[in-house]
């Protein structure tokens, strides 16, 4: 009992330790902010909520099955993070170059339509990316194929996936503090900068897709 | 530990910071940038910007400097990628200003626009005045660590300071812009301001070269040419 417990303790770790650092909740926090505009904090909390949820889902979701899906349209994780990386690009690209309205009157959006936002952009290029995802297909893909520890293993990858996704929801939540802390010139410093980093991690995951592609070619063409 | 030993690792340190910084942030050469792109400002508000964007100057290379090894660990980046990044950025705003119609100048705003201290960061920091490829030299120069608290020490005051100089170099340049630009006059800093841009576009190819060279080096069929490349260099993330 002891050791299962130690088992599924450093399981949760190791997808925790693994998930943490890419999905990035603390950078993601001022780009939300940004997303956000002008809602209310009730607003923001709420999508806040939503973001961490959908987050959980898709990361769960990505374990599980996520193997299963790639090689049901016969698809590769490089292929993944090639269209991946290039739609994080795209979406820094315009975080970096858009004009800053800090004079223009705030742009009211409705909760509908932030809500609809939830899922696209917010969660899906932003918070977990194709990085994200494409680390938790490996977790998945990486579990021992016998039936008994799989069960385990995969409620310790959910344990460690749902302390990503209160990291995530607590850094959401409290991001207009930060904003409020950081000062209208500070709030476009740190965003301007995330949006350079997100354009950089995007051209990183590009070239990590098309290096494994090009890695399994070159070992095709030339056996040694 | 002898004085002159610290003295000459500071004089070392300190030389290395601004002979490998200030030729590549060269605030003269990006001068007529900043100033078309601050096209109908007034001098006050020109003077508000310089001292912003100095100051914001000093934050990135003392962060990258500082912390810039650590961010890209963290983010799992790696400098070559840094370098296509912010070619890419530095290509598109050359660009933009190559076809920038000189125009629009005539109606100086008398109030200070607000939009233009938004735009102090970026993009007349961050692409214009220290571009990429001083990002990438400042995170290089300070993943070179010294050993020993005190070395770290003298690294880090001869990074201050060095620093710091280059900002005031880009205060001094930046503030004083305007009357070179009086005394050239308005035809002639078109020109100038082309060359500029053009200089700019080629610098951004430049810096995207040579981040797309370092990646490619790490290709396993560049092998043959460089034997140097590691196995560790593989992605992080592979397939089962």
């Amino acid at each position: 009992m002891n050791v299962e417990f130690r088992q599924l303790l450093e399981g949760a770790l190791l997808a925790a330790a693994a998930l943490l650092p890419i999905v990035n909740p603390l950078g993601g926090a001022p780009v939300f902010l940004a997303m956000t505009g002008s809602v209310d904090d009730a607003t923001r909390a709420m999508l806040a909520r939503r973001v961490a949820v959908n987050g959980f889902i898709l990361l769960v979701a990505s374990v599980l099955v996520g193997g299963l899906v790639l090689e049901f349209f016969g698809l590769s994780v490089p292929v993944v993070q090639i269209a991946g990386g290039l739609v994080v690009c795209s979406l820094a690209w315009k975080l970096l170059n858009e004009e800053p309205n800090a004079d223009a009157a705030p742009v009211v959006e409705s909760r509908a339509t932030l809500a609809t936002r939830a899922f696209y952009p917010m969660t899906l290029p932003l918070t977990v990316g194709p990085g994200s995802i494409s680390v938790a297909i490996t977790i998945g893909a990486n579990y021992p194929s016998t039936s008994q520890p799989f069960f385990a293993d995969v409620i310790s990858s959910v344990l460690g996936i749902v302390a990503v996704c209160a990291a995530i929801y607590a850094c959401f939540r409290y991001s207009r503090r930060l904003g409020v802390l950081l000062g209208a010139t500070g709030t476009a410093v740190i965003l301007r900068l995330s949006a350079f980093i997100l354009l950089c991690i995007g051209v990183q995951i590009i070239w990590n897709g098309a290096d494994a592609l090009l890695a399994a070619r070159s070992t095709l063409a030339s056996p040694n | 530990m002898t004085f002159s030993d610290d003295l000459r690792q500071f004089l070392t340190a300190l030389l290395l910071v601004i002979g490998g910084l200030l030729p590549i942030v060269n605030p003269v050469a990006s001068a007529p940038v900043f100033l078309t792109m601050t096209r109908g400002s007034d001098a006050a508000t020109r003077a508000k910007l310089a001292v912003e964007i100095a100051a914001s100057t000093f934050m990135l290379l003392m962060g990258s400097l500082v912390f810039g090894a650590f961010v890209l660990k963290l983010f799992g980046l790696s400098i070559p990628v840094v370098q296509v990044a912010g070619g890419a950025v530095l290509i598109a705003l050359a660009w933009n200003l190559l076809h920038d119609d000189g125009q629009a100048d005539e109606t100086p705003d008398t109030k200070p626009n607000p939009k233009i201290i938004m735009r102090a960061f970026y993009p007349l920091t961050l692409p214009v005045t220290v571009d990429p490829g001083a990002i990438s030299v400042a995170i290089t120069l300070g993943a070179n660590h010294a050993h020993g608290l005190e070395r770290v020490a003298i690294s880090f005051v001869a990074a201050l300071i060095g620093v710091s100089l280059i900002s005031v170099a880009v205060w001094l340049v930046y503030r004083y812009a305007q009357h070179v630009q009086h005394w050239i006059g308005h035809t002639r800093m078109m020109v100038v301001l082309r060359l500029s841009a053009f200089i700019l576009l080629c610098i951004g190819v430049q810096i995207s070269w040579n981040g797309v060279r370092n990646l490619a080096r790490e290709l396993p069929f560049a092998m043959t040419t460089s034997p140097a490349t590691s196995p560790s260099e593989t992605p992080a993330v592979e397939t089962k």
